[in-house]
């Protein structure tokens, strides 16, 4: 069922069917699918993919926001790291107080890596603070556009609404850059390079339009172009260090091919929509995508990165294997199905429940919380026993509890 | 009684109806203070019959237009064995609607383009004067001049503004007080009994002065309802005042002053207008300069005795408030059906552009009609059926069509063009004035109507928070070919709408509009949740 399915299955249930209502039973399943998503491991949530880390070249004091060695940055679709290994090994996770409280010698130590450690959310950064303005038509002059980007100490994040015309800020990361209320396109500049130009088809009523940039995670992305402008998070396919976005438009959805020195984006299936850079046109994206190398455009939030053991001692490169749970798949169109299999009883429970309590019935409301809270254990066991698993034989006892000779003496004593 | 806490486990939903609106409209009150079944504000609705607020019928022109395209200036019915004639002065020339074409009135001229001329029918003939020329009669074919002969035998009195019919005799009044004696402002006419041509009238025996000079003109005379006593009636409306006067046809009318004498009804309380009062059943209902409407009534445990009411008005205060008071003299009223409808007006308005109707038979205000700029209202008698007509600023006489079928989508145009309608529902305070609430529902029952988009706006606090628009019609059955009449379903229509997820609100109330199609509203029902109190 999608989400629009589900939504007008529940409020004709409770016999609210306005606008509003629908609407309000939309963000509940939104939120119970998440809620549900986050309490378990469940099997349609892992993903695991291979990357590469090398420590040749790190370049620790140099960067002034992360070493960009001897790190693998998730892509941002991970929510959770859960294994990593290598080619030939398992990686321990360890914690990082271990190398300053009780093995001292980690950072003099070379070879393969053993352990790996998990770090907070990162954001990626230009290596030196360069200059970004924005541009637009003469005829947008005093409209409002906002810029967030990372103050020249390199920590602190601003965030700057003002009327066009924007004068140039030094910076070394740009996190988001909003058209707000413009008629004209609008453009982000890094000197004279053109990073991002949003179309005044972009902004739809309310005229708002939150633009992220996405980079992928390489050790050697200075060479190669990997700029992906999305109109939204973006999501990923199972294979692994290819990233795609459904979000460009509606019915279409492009997939971001790394590797190459060139950005491509085509339909998922069919032939490659555009292959060179560019800027895509208004009736068929929302987005912009970015050409040559050397222009690329930091990103923010990735969340789970991981450090392979040794940091710049680690063997040059070493392949990865990473097991993750990924972050809740997108379920916001009408159009998406919960990608929980089995789930949409709990979901319509729940989200019963809650337009219940909407409607201030807080009795009925827990009854129904709680028959959800049921079908939830029975989705956990659906998971478990309704799919291929390992079975243990189990031995029983034979005709005594060995653990109760007192109430049974076969042996007459 | 407030309620701090909402101790139930499931809420119950507390509820406000207006099961009908026979209350009328009060604008004037408080609007959390009005009773089930008043309304705040209702344009171009009326109560009908169950209560409920009907969409007006339009009003349709009859014929041509007069040339010119200039206000009307006058409208009359005449009727008599031989002539059915509605007579309409337009642009200086007088025509008649004979029921089926305007024909033209040779002979006579008005003076001025736009300046009203009063037209009086006695004794079948038509008494007409423009103020300014010999008054003339109209005997249904052509026109008699009564000359300017002063004394005894003398003509009609040239420069009445003001004409009427009462006890036998007509009357005049209204002069400019520049002329000789006899032509005071204050200065009252009576012709012959049964006969006002020329040679009826006396400029010395036959007329008398109301007030004798204490400077209020007189602005109007009305026929009051006859009784034991004070059987003759004649009501002067001044300015500033209002008179009756006991006009007995065997009294010799020179004595109405010393002898007889006018009785002074209201001091501080007159008239704007010629036109600006009608009689209502045993009532003499009238715009007054102090900025309301009232009533003279005849007591009905004195038979003989009036008395003036306290302002009818009140509860459409605030546009009585609006009336261009520099042009009330141009009110134009008149009583038909139950209805009393006062043509004004209104803000920067220099010629009448809003119709104030006050329902007699309910005694409340049915509301605010516009689309209309009547100058002079006349109703005709065709056949004996009652007509409502009126002339507007533009030349045009239009006849409203609240005789024709009521299913009839064609009945509710004016002349074609569509009638916006509106209702502002009382504040509901759902039995809590001090509890917060969130809107859960609203319910909206109407009878026969057809109306494509009626938007609907929830109000909240005195801020329109929600609005959404559904079509009132009863759903036609598909039949293979036309038919020559509508088939209307005739159940009830309900308009249901859930009004969660808005803002809490301690009073709110409904807006109903449209800009087009008609709509009967029966019934309206709200529900809410009541909330804590907000004591802090």
């Amino acid at each position: 069922m999608t989400l629009s399915d589900l939504a007008t299955f529940v409020c004709n249930t409770v016999n609210m069917s306005e606008t509003s209502d629908v609407a309000a039973c939309k963000s509940f399943l939104q939120r119970r699918f998440e809620m549900i998503w986050n309490d378990g491991l469940w099997k349609d949530s892992l993903c695991m993919f291979t990357a590469s880390v090398s420590a040749a070249g790190s370049s620790l004091l140099s960067s002034l926001w992360m070493p960009s060695r001897g790190t693998f940055v998730c892509p941002a679709f991970v929510d959770r790291v859960l294994a990593v290994r290598t080619d030939q090994r398992h990686l321990n996770v360890q914690r990082q107080e271990a190398y300053y409280r009780i093995d001292y010698d980690t950072f003099a130590k070379v070879g393969t890596p053993s352990e790996f450690v998990l770090l907070s959310p990162v954001v990626y950064e230009w290596d030196l603070p360069t200059s970004v303005s924005i541009g637009s038509q003469a005829a947008d002059n005093g409209a409002k556009v906002s810029l967030s980007y990372l103050d020249v100490d390199n920590l602190s994040p601003v965030v700057l609404a003002t009327t066009l015309p924007v004068s140039p800020v030094t910076t070394q990361a740009v996190t988001a850059f909003t058209k707000i209320a413009t008629t004209q396109p609008v453009t982000l500049q890094q000197g004279t390079n053109v990073l991002v130009t949003l179309q005044n088809t972009d902004v739809a009523a309310p005229k708002r339009q939150r633009f992220q940039l996405l980079v992928r995670p390489d050790p050697g992305r200075a060479s190669t172009v990997e700029t992906l402008v999305t109109a939204d998070a973006p999501t990923y396919d199972f294979n692994g260090n290819v990233f795609y976005t459904n979000k460009l438009s509606v019915g279409r959805s492009y997939r971001w091919a790394p590797g190459v020195n060139e950005i491509s984006i085509s339909p998922l299936s069919g032939v490659p929509y555009l292959t060179s850079g560019g800027t895509f046109i208004a009736t068929d994206t929302t987005a912009v995508v970015q050409g040559p190398a050397g222009q690329l455009f930091p990103q923010v939030s990735y969340t789970g990165a991981l450090y392979a053991e040794g940091f710049s001692g680690v063997s040059n490169p070493i392949n990865l294997r990473i097991l993750v749970k990924s972050k809740p798949p997108q379920f916001v169109n009408d159009t998406d199905e919960p990608q929980l299999t089995n789930v949409e009883n709990c979901l319509i429970a729940f989200a019963h429940a809650d337009m219940l309590v909407r409607g201030r019935q807080y009795g009925k409301a827990s009854a129904k919380a709680q028959e959800a809270s049921s079908l939830l254990d029975q989705l956990k066991r659906i998971e478990t026993l309704q799919q291929a698993h390992e079975q243990h034989l189990v031995p029983e006892v034979g005709y005594m509890d060995d653990w109760d000779l007192r109430g049974h003496q076969p042996l007459g004593f | 009684m407030p309620r701090l806490n909402i101790d139930e486990l499931d809420d119950a939903l507390v509820y406000e109806r207006d099961e009908g609106f026979g209350g009328g409209m009060d604008a004037y009150t408080r609007s959390t203070l009005l009773q089930p079944g008043q309304f705040q504000y209702g344009l171009n609705g009326y109560v009908s019959n169950d209560f409920e607020f009907t969409t007006r019928a339009g009003a349709n022109r009859l014929g041509t237009d007069a040339s010119g395209g200039l206000r009307t200036q006058g409208l009359l019915y005449f009727d008599t064995p031989n002539y059915q004639q509605l007579i309409r002065v337009s642009n200086r020339a007088f025509q008649y609607w004979d029921g089926a074409a305007w024909n033209n009135m040779a002979g006579f001229q008005a003076t001025d383009a736009v300046v009203d001329v009063v037209l009086e029918q006695g004794v079948d003939k038509v008494l007409i004067s423009d103020g300014v020329q010999n008054l003339q009669l109209w005997n249904g074919t052509t026109f008699t001049d009564c000359g300017n002969i002063p004394g005894g035998g003398a003509s009609p009195p040239v420069g009445a503004k003001i004409l009427l019919w009462h006890a036998n005799r007509m009357w005049a009044a209204g002069f400019s007080g520049t002329g000789a004696a006899g032509y005071e402002r204050d200065a009252v006419w009576g012709s012959a009994l049964l006969s006002f041509g020329q040679g009826d009238w006396d400029s010395t025996g036959r007329n008398f002065r109301i007030g004798s000079g204490d400077g209020e003109p007189i602005v109007g005379l009305a026929s009051l309802s006859s009784s034991y006593s004070k059987g003759f009636a004649m009501a002067v409306l001044k300015s500033n005042s209002i008179w009756i006067v006991n006009t007995d046809p065997t009294a010799q009318v020179a004595n109405f002053t010393a002898a007889i004498g006018p009785e002074q009804m209201s001091d501080g309380v007159g008239c704007v207008g010629k036109r600006a009062f009608c009689v209502f059943g045993n009532d003499l209902l009238f715009v007054s300069p102090d900025k309301s409407i009232r009533s003279m009534a005849r007591m009905e445990a004195a038979q003989g005795q009036y008395f003036v009411s306290p302002a009818l008005s009140l509860p459409i205060q605030p546009y009585v408030d609006r009336i261009n008071w520099a042009q009330a003299s141009k009110i134009a009223v008149l009583k038909y059906r139950e209805l009393a409808l006062f043509a004004v007006p209104l803000d920067a308005a220099t010629e009448n552009n809003t119709v104030f109707v006050w329902n007699g038979r309910l005694q409340r205000w049915a509301g605010i009609w516009q689309g209309w700029t009547p100058t002079c209202w006349a109703m005709s008698r065709f056949n004996t059926v009652q007509r409502l007509n009126f002339g507007d600023t533009l030349g045009s006489t239009k006849q409203w069509q609240d005789f024709q079928d009521a299913s009839a989508d064609s009945t509710y145009l004016d002349d074609g063009v569509a009638i916006p309608t509106t209702l502002y529902t009382r504040s509901y305070l759902f039995q809590e004035p001090l509890n917060p609430k969130d809107a859960f529902h609203a319910d909206a029952t109407f009878s026969l109507s057809n109306c494509q988009q009626l938007t609907f706006t929830l109000s909240a606090d005195d801020q329109d928070v929600f609005t959404w628009s559904a079509p009132v019609s009863a759903p036609a059955p598909v039949l293979p070919q036309v038919l020559p009449f509508n088939l209307l379903s005739p159940a009830n229509i309900e308009a249901r709408k859930g009004l969660r997820g808005n803002p809490a609100f301690i009073e709110s109330f409904l807006k109903l509009s449209s800009t087009s199609g008609w709509w009967s509203l029966r019934s309206l029902s709200l529900s809410a949740f009541l909330n804590s109190l907000l004591n802090q």
